[in-house]
């Protein structure tokens, strides 16, 4: 039963980091319509950055908030430059160039920083606290704290704040809600920037666990998409709980099954929830919506 | 009334659109020689001219592709003006970007009232006071616009895409006055609805013209517009072919017949219903 729960708590405390990843695919869509395969390039870029700063001489705390920044800047410029053009044309134009953009960020990454295996460390102490038999470390306290902050923050904006209301309209209408007074384009790039921010400090909280290679940016997409599209792309808090089922599955697997299943089993999990519910755990119904 | 008004003549003489302005210094909508269309397409409004005084309600009238939307549109920005000029009293609205006119006090009713399906109807409603910023502001506004559509008050906190056509259509209304607008302009408001919410939304018209503001109604349904009409604008084919006082137009019977249509039951030469026999219909 303690290994059991032992496999839970670590998943929870992976998974709400997933989970970050997963809100910011979340948010993008849900504002755009456009599903950012970049989005764990941005990540780890903002790993990336915090790695340099840190190295510079930066507290710790201090290089996240640089990766942060850097991983808002991406995804605004990447808005900016590259997706803006591209919104006249069919959203597939948008979604392909943002596969593009994910092979230029490899590059970039790799240019910079070279292609050797680099580590960060924690923002906190691994060394873990023992409660009985279950381990928690003052690390994984933290990524939980940072996610149920950050996951707060943003569903309070998105659900409460002028902006976050013009963001949902904008997914369904954007036609309409330039009469309103609200600029399409504006959203757009804010919302990129913000889902950039997300990224950005996804990776500087995931990568002392997995480490810093410049193409890792490919499997931190997958992960960010499977926790959005299992919570119910467009949905922020469906995002978190995808991003922690997929964890908490994962850690499961590991244990129960073998290590080398561990994504087969919980990727399986996955496709069958979303064949008895292809909206996902917690996902409007935003394609019903939008063709209303 | 504005300060220009034409004869009821038929013709394509342009008409001289002076600033309109009511005597507590109020401005309205001026419309100058625009000549607009869709985005590479031939132009569909040809130098149309116009002008709506605070208080006003000018109908334009005409058949399906006249190029009714088509102005609505280009005076709201969503589509460019090719030549000639939109402004609000002395601020030139063509040329801004549709949000910056909404933000300057023109709201866009559409047709087929738009609403977004979504989002609760107190989202929809926030979201029309989206250029007002305060907070304060947009909580005053709401209780103002509630008081004027107080049937919107159950519904808040449904999903708009659960009203019907009408009560959509109320909504659509009271989300283009929650920016504070000085010119309202409704596409087809009574489009798809029944009787007595033809006789509301009309009722509500009527309301927001004694609240002062320069309205702009396009209609297909001439006979129920008019009685609520100050003046009337007939376009043909992108152009304005007739206009003049609404009492002008409905005592009128050539004019009835080939522009507005008859209500049932009615003969030419009969003039057309009074807003109060329109309500009970």
């Amino acid at each position: 039963m303690s290994t059991f729960i032992q496999a839970v708590v670590a998943g929870i405390a992976a998974g709400a980091v997933y989970g970050l990843l997963g809100a910011g695919f979340s948010l993008a869509y849900k504002t755009t319509g456009i599903i950012n395969f970049a989005h764990g390039d941005i990540a780890m870029l903002g790993a990336y950055v915090t790695f340099s700063v840190f190295g510079w001489g930066a507290p710790l705390f201090v290089a996240a908030l640089a990766g942060v920044v850097a991983g808002g800047l991406a995804g605004a410029v990447m808005e900016r430059g590259v997706l803006r053009p591209l919104y006249k044309r069919p959203l597939v134009a948008g979604i392909l160039a943002t596969v593009g953009v994910s092979v230029v960020l490899q590059s970039v990454i790799q240019l910079v920083w070279g292609s050797l295996p680099l580590t960060l460390p924690s923002l906190a102490s691994s060394t873990p606290w023992r409660i009985g038999s279950v381990a928690f470390s003052p690390a994984q306290a933290v990524l939980l704290a940072v996610t149920i902050i950050v996951s707060t923050a943003l569903i309070f904006a998105v659900d409460r704040t002028r902006v976050g209301r013009g963001m949902r309209a904008c997914a369904q209408d954007s036609g309409v809600v330039v009469l309103f007074g609200i600029s399409p384009e504006r959203l757009y790039l804010t919302a990129f920037a913000i889902a950039g921010m997300l990224a950005g400090l996804a990776g500087a909280l995931i990568t002392p666990t997995i480490g810093l290679t410049p193409s890792r940016g490919v499997s931190l997409s997958v992960l960010g998409f499977a926790a959005a599209v299992l919570g119910g792309l467009g949905s922020v808090t469906g995002a978190i709980v995808g991003g922690i089922a997929i964890a908490v599955l994962r850690n499961l697997a590991s244990v129960y099954v073998s290590a080398g299943y561990a994504d087969a089993v919980a990727y399986l999990a996955i496709v069958l929830v979303l064949l008895v519910r292809v909206r996902g755990l917690l996902g409007d119904d935003l394609e019903t919506v939008r063709s209303v | 009334m504005a300060p220009e008004e034409r004869d009821v003549i038929p013709g394509r003489r342009r008409s001289r659109a002076v600033a309109p302005g009511d005597a507590s210094g109020a401005v309205g909508l001026v419309v100058e020689d625009v000549v607009s269309g869709y985005r590479g397409a031939p132009s569909v409004v040809h130098d149309m001219s116009l002008s709506v005084a605070p208080g006003e309600v000018v109908a334009v009238l005409g058949r399906n592709g006249a190029g009714k939307t088509t102005l609505l549109s280009t005076i709201s920005g969503v589509l460019r003006c090719r030549r000639g000029r939109v402004a609000l009293g002395d601020e030139q609205l063509s040329g801004m970007p549709a949000p910056r006119i909404a933000a300057a006090g023109v709201a866009h009713v559409p047709e087929g009232r738009r609403v977004i399906p979504g989002m609760s109807v107190d989202d929809n409603l926030r979201l029309g006071g989206y250029s007002l910023r305060s907070r304060t502001v947009i909580e005053e506004q709401l209780r103002s616009v509630i008081g004027l559509f107080p049937m919107l008050e159950p519904w808040r906190r449904r999903v708009a895409g659960s009203l019907s056509g009408g009560e959509q259509q109320m909504l659509a209304i009271a989300r283009g006055l929650m920016g504070k607008p000085r010119v309202v302009l409704l596409d087809e408001p009574l489009t798809g609805l029944a009787p007595i919410l033809r006789a509301e939304v009309l009722g509500v018209v009527d309301a927001m013209r004694t609240a002062g503001h320069a309205i702009l109604i396009v209609e297909q349904n001439a006979a129920e517009t008019l009685p609520f009409a100050d003046r009337v604008l007939v376009i043909h084919e992108g152009r304005i072919t007739l206009s003049g006082s609404a009492a002008e137009m409905a005592s009128s019977s050539a004019i009835q017949e080939e522009y507005l249509g008859l209500p049932i039951g009615r003969t030419a030469g009969e003039p057309c219903p009074t807003r109060e026999e329109s309500r009970r219909w």
